[in-house]
């Protein structure tokens, strides 16, 4: 990963992390100040949805050209993506707990969430069964293209659908996020930052992953 | 045409030693006329149109991944070879996904008469409510078919592609039982988008079944 890339998260961290504790946020009924948690809950997705694209790309990849390398970094984005979205779920359900009144509800959003990181799971489970690498590789990459496509599909599309019914802004009849904002105090100043720099990190931990996993199957071949 | 023809052909030979080991027929309906008599025994005749969709879905699921995971578990090493040199991979998958939604259209469709049968049928469109069935359990079916493919080239039992394929099915399954839905509670335009939906879905899968197997099977 490029240096300038990893000085850009942590300058974008330096900005994000104070202001989403200590900014000033747009004063809404119900959310009051469980709104920072924009920041960090509604940044996961966006970030986990981004590693996971760029998973899905390396996987093409090792189709295409057959390079062992590609299947390590897809691997390595697939899992922080899971992190992501296990962070997603666990600050989702804080924030339902204090604006809904419940930590789970049958709401369209947090059922694709779970069922996006089911899939995943399954595939973790997938790789775990093949104990060739070269067919692992193949396989988990076909999984994870058939997977992905049909997860977007389903996960963009469906909650979208007029009539459903979801609590979450912009569905519903709720108000969307171009309302979370007055002139004084733009909270997307802060949000667009926020889903840089923790993409940004995702794509530096995916890195430190596939280097040490990529290390530690150069040494076990060699010995 | 000749690619086509080798894929009817193949459908009608699927269909044959279907018919000729009849355990696998016979165990498919079996298994779903056992689930409903236990729904059955469990709840009772049904009132509430959300319970009612949601036994129905979970029948035809779980009849839907038994018969679409013995899609690729009965091939021999042998006849993998024969396969392997007789068909292009993209035939076969497709091939062995449509005759599998078929079978299972049917099966879904016939499951869903005697699921009526049992609990009775509160209200609701009957045309839309059969196509709905019929595109889901289609839907979910070339689902199921594309991961029985994944869990035999993955060396793994027909266990695993069911463990692969349910978390992939659910969001076709929602799908289905919110059209469903409305079409028991008088929302037919909603139904019939929904059902427009989920032939797409069928669409999607057998494209992506298409393009993605060829990788599966140059082994």
């Amino acid at each position: 990963m490029k240096t300038y890339l990893k000085i850009t998260a942590v300058a974008a961290m330096f900005w994000v992390i104070p202001m989403a504790f200590l900014g000033e946020v747009s004063v809404q009924p119900i959310l009051h100040e469980t709104i920072r948690n924009l920041y960090w809950h509604v940044t996961m997705w966006f970030s986990m949805f981004i590693l996971l694209l760029a998973s899905v790309v390396h996987g093409i990849a090792y189709l295409r050209h057959n390079n062992p390398i590609r299947d390590e970094k897809s691997l390595a984005l697939t899992q922080v993506a899971l992190l992501y979205g296990c962070i997603g779920i666990v600050t989702g359900m804080i924030w339902a707990r204090f604006t809904w009144d419940t930590f789970w509800t049958k709401d369209p959003q947090l059922n694709g969430a779970a069922i996006t990181i089911l899939a995943y799971l399954a595939y973790m489970v997938l790789r775990a069964s093949i104990p060739d690498a070269r067919k692992r590789a193949e396989i988990s990459a076909v999984y994870g293209i058939f997977a992905f496509v049909l997860m977007v599909v389903l996960i963009v599309i469906l909650p979208r659908m007029q009539d459903v019914d979801s609590l979450h802004p912009g569905k519903g009849g709720n108000p969307g996020f171009g309302n979370y904002k007055d002139l004084k105090n733009d909270m997307r100043l802060v949000f667009y930052p926020a889903i840089l720099a923790w993409t940004l990190l995702g794509f530096w931990l995916a890195n430190l992953s596939f280097r040490i996993q990529h290390l530690t199957r150069i040494s076990h071949a060699q010995s | 045409m000749n690619s086509l023809s080798s894929i009817w052909t193949w459908m009608r030979h699927e269909w044959q030693l279907e018919l000729r080991q009849k355990a696998g027929i016979q165990g498919a309906i079996l298994y779903v006329l056992v689930s409903l008599v236990v729904a059955y025994q469990a709840v009772g005749e049904i009132q509430e149109s959300e319970v009612w969709v949601g036994l129905l879905w979970i029948v035809l699921l779980f009849s839907i991944v038994n018969s679409s995971s013995r899609s690729f578990a009965s091939d021999s090493p042998g006849r993998k070879i024969l396969l392997y040199f007789w068909l292009q991979p993209g035939q076969l998958i497709l091939a062995r996904m449509l005759y599998q939604m078929a079978f299972n259209l049917v099966s879904g469709c016939l499951g869903f008469a005697v699921f009526c049968l049992l609990m009775g049928l509160p209200g609701g469109h009957l045309p839309v409510l059969l196509v709905l069935v019929a595109v889901g359990s289609s839907a979910a079916a070339a689902l199921g078919t594309f991961m029985a493919a994944v869990a035999s080239v993955s060396g793994n039992g027909p266990g695993l592609s069911a463990i692969l394929g349910l978390p992939l099915m659910v969001p076709t399954l929602m799908a289905a039982a919110k059209g469903s839905l409305f079409a028991l509670q008088g929302g037919l335009a909603q139904a019939w988008m929904y059902a427009g939906m989920l032939l797409l879905l069928n669409l999607l899968a057998v494209a992506l079944g298409y393009l993605l197997f060829p990788y599966l099977w140059r082994e």
